[in-house]
């Protein structure tokens, strides 16, 4: 079966097409997932648990709307009805502007202003009218805006880590040895806590590594030990609840790599 | 192009995913002892009170656990609290025991189970294995044998709470023949004995008119090989473990000694002096005539066949000073492995396969263990005689006969595990000497 130079000029042009608009449609989705990610509301998020923020911008809020809605809590409901109409027209006026910095802060005096110019506005008609409705409604008025998507910065990631370590640490030490080899497989588990730090199920062992032929024997074993541990030191307290889960993270789930010494 | 548009929709759902969750925390945890661990024995109740042949229901699950207390024990793995001393349960509450109450009571592992009396006269003995610590049942087993046969039930109970928790294959439900010695040092009467791995259900197999030395449990554990002196001449014979019946295998004016079994139980490999040398030589054990596998100049004795049969160790003074060397079945690529200082004597391969025990004379005489290849070497006892080692079948232990220094000669039987420890001796009505573990029974 043969094509003929017609039907050939028409497969390529309709597999051209598609490769170019799969690349738009995954451009665009990776564009789309970054926007929800405003780093001004880390700020809040670490502040209140005392950990490092994961993003040093404190002060200054960046050009982006939630920030802006969050400084701005007594925003009437009906006024969010605006934003739809204020997006086009700042497009035009940003662009010959000078620099973003240069915008922020002359926009950061007058927060009313703020609103209106709203130099992100290429990134807020993604989001759309409803995002801003949506944020003005869920605070109250004095509050800080709550993060839809908090982030949990490396430091605050070590901490959990380690107040993990800590807890569980005495459970390990009491597991016993089953014969020579064993130290040197290393058991993977999967754990799913609920916010009080108890486990949502049972632990899943998601992998094993170090196992030979000296001692296989004692890979169930070795299984078992580490099964034990969490299960004998849960629940997990003292974990920040802020922290329980996080757009890049937090301990709501993790793997602990357990072995013998 | 509907595959093309598949494809479309994967590489987009991709896309998409990977943008989503967040990779887990990860926690790195190392911790561990080589301490025992504590294991609660308790007296493991009865569903319904029923006198049996060995006794009543009740009675036989306080048995039951002392029997699996003791050898739990044995294996220097753990510290069994109970039955005595510890709280009890009911029937009902085997499979989820209040896994709070044993946590405090001190236990990381908890037995339990029941005894329960069938209408024919038979016992079910219930077996299940916690971690007390996770709050968990770990396995369970149940095992039916007659009511007389009680101890069985515990020995294969206290196997599956070994294995489930050590890794290792079980091995407290064997046996063990040796040789059973009475009289004074000099004069002595030796009798092939035979007794469960506990010391428990003792009893003779020859009657101490002939000197018996060696006696090696075929594969299946229902045959022995040994020699005697019967007759005035050494010789090897093939017993029937059940009958007590014995022939010689290899008829004839020769000396035989030595005698082993291959792994598949059908041909016993042994030493045989003939015409001033002494070689080894295997036999059918259905009968016919002997095949010579050494002819050196020196005497070739106790030969041992590695588990896959594929290789043969012995030892051998060939080299002027007893070592150890191994060779095919045939024969053929005879290599000494043993060069360590002292000589080298009674080896025994590993049931494993990894590992070749044997006795070290260097000045007093000891266990020891090396590869196959030589390397590896590892003394495991230190006394002024420990001799003869035989396997356990799991590979873990070995036991031996220990000779106390002095005018007595007395001779017991020990254990030792190849990873460490102190020996732990065999109970014994007499002194003791060649012992051989039998495999694990079916």
């Amino acid at each position: 079966m043969s094509l003929d130079r017609a039907e050939l000029a028409g497969t390529g042009a309709a597999i051209a097409f598609h490769v170019a608009l799969i690349a738009a449609l995954s451009l665009s989705l990776a564009h789309v997932a970054r926007a929800p990610e405003p780093p001004p509301m880390e700020v809040e998020i670490v502040d209140e648990v005392g950990l490092q923020p994961a993003a040093a911008v404190a002060a200054p809020p960046p050009p982006s709307q939630a920030p802006d809605q969050a400084q701005t809590p007594p925003l009437p409901q009906p006024e969010p009805a605006r934003a739809p109409q204020v997006e086009p027209t700042p497009q035009p006026k940003i662009a010959p502007a000078t620099s973003l910095a240069a915008q922020i802060a002359q926009l950061r005096p007058t927060p009313p202003r703020r609103a209106a110019a709203t130099p992100a506005q290429p990134r807020a008609s993604r989001i759309g009218a409803d995002f801003l409705r949506g944020i003005a409604d869920a605070p109250p008025s004095s509050a800080p805006a709550r993060p839809a998507a908090p982030t949990i910065s490396a430091s605050a990631m070590a901490g959990i880590q380690q107040a993990i370590r800590r807890q569980v640490q005495p459970c390990a030490d009491r597991q016993v040895n089953p014969g020579p080899g064993a130290s040197r497989i290393k058991v993977r588990l999967h754990l799913v806590l609920n916010r009080t730090g108890r486990l949502t199920s049972p632990p899943q062992v998601i992998g094993t590594s170090g196992v030979d032929d000296d001692n296989s024997r004692y890979e169930e074993r070795v299984k078992d030990l580490a099964v034990s541990i969490i299960t004998g030191c849960a629940p997990l307290t003292g974990l920040p609840q802020e922290l329980y889960q996080t757009a890049n993270g937090g301990w709501s789930n993790f793997n602990m790599t357990y072995s013998l010494p | 192009m509907k595959q093309f548009a598949i494809l479309s929709a994967l590489l987009l759902a991709s896309a998409a995913t990977a943008q989503d969750a967040p990779p887990p925390l990860e926690v790195n945890v190392v911790g561990g002892t080589n301490a025992v661990t504590a294991i609660a024995v308790p007296a493991m109740p009865t569903p319904a009170p029923v006198d049996t042949a060995a006794g009543p229901t009740a009675a036989l699950g306080r048995q039951v656990a002392e029997v699996i207390a003791s050898d739990l024990r044995s294996t220097g793995l753990f510290t069994p609290l109970g039955p005595d001393g510890i709280g009890t349960y009911r029937a009902a509450e085997a499979s989820a025991p209040a896994y709070a109450t044993w946590r405090s009571a001190g236990a990381a592992q908890l037995v339990t189970g029941y005894v329960e009396a069938g209408a024919d006269g038979r016992i079910t003995v219930a077996c299940y294995i916690h971690d007390v610590a996770a709050g968990r049942e770990l396995a369970h087993q149940g095992f039916t044998v007659a009511a007389t046969d009680w101890r069985r039930a515990a020995h294969k109970c206290a196997d599956t709470v070994y294995s489930r928790l050590s890794g290792e294959t079980g091995f407290l439900d064997t046996r063990v023949v040796y040789v059973a010695e009475t009289g004074p040092k000099n004069n002595r009467t030796k009798r092939i004995a035979i007794m469960d791995s506990d010391g428990s259900n003792h009893r003779y197999l020859t009657l101490g008119d002939a000197t018996v030395t060696t006696p090696r449990f075929s594969p299946t554990g229902d045959k022995l090989v040994y020699m005697t002196t019967a007759g005035r001449r050494p010789r090897v014979m093939l017993m029937d473990v059940a009958s007590g019946t014995a022939r010689s295998l290899v008829p004839g004016l020769v000396l035989t000694f030595a005698p082993r079994f291959s792994p598949d139980g059908r041909t016993v490999v042994f030493s045989m002096a003939k015409n001033g040398r002494t070689g080894i030589y295997t036999v059918s054990t259905a009968g016919g005539p002997p095949r010579r596998l050494t002819d050196s100049i020196g005497a070739d004795t106790s030969p041992s066949y590695s588990p896959d049969g594929s290789r043969i160790v012995f030892e051998s003074d060939r080299g002027g000073t007893q070592q150890l060397y191994v060779m095919n079945p045939d024969g053929s690529g005879q290599k000494r492995i043993s060069f360590g200082g002292g000589r080298y004597a009674s080896p025994m391969w590993s049931p494993r396969g990894d590992l070749i025990a044997f006795t070290k004379i260097s000045g007093n005489f000891r266990i020891g263990i090396m590869s196959p290849s030589g390397g590896g070497e590892k003394i495991l006892t230190d006394a002024w005689q420990d001799e003869e080692p035989s396997w356990a079948p799991n590979g873990r232990f070995v036991m031996f006969n220990r000779i106390r220094q002095g005018a007595s000669g007395q001779t017991s039987l020990y254990a030792v595990d190849i990873n460490g420890g102190n020996p732990r001796r065999l109970p014994t009505p007499q002194d003791g000497s060649d012992p051989s573990w039998s495999p694990l029974q079916r």
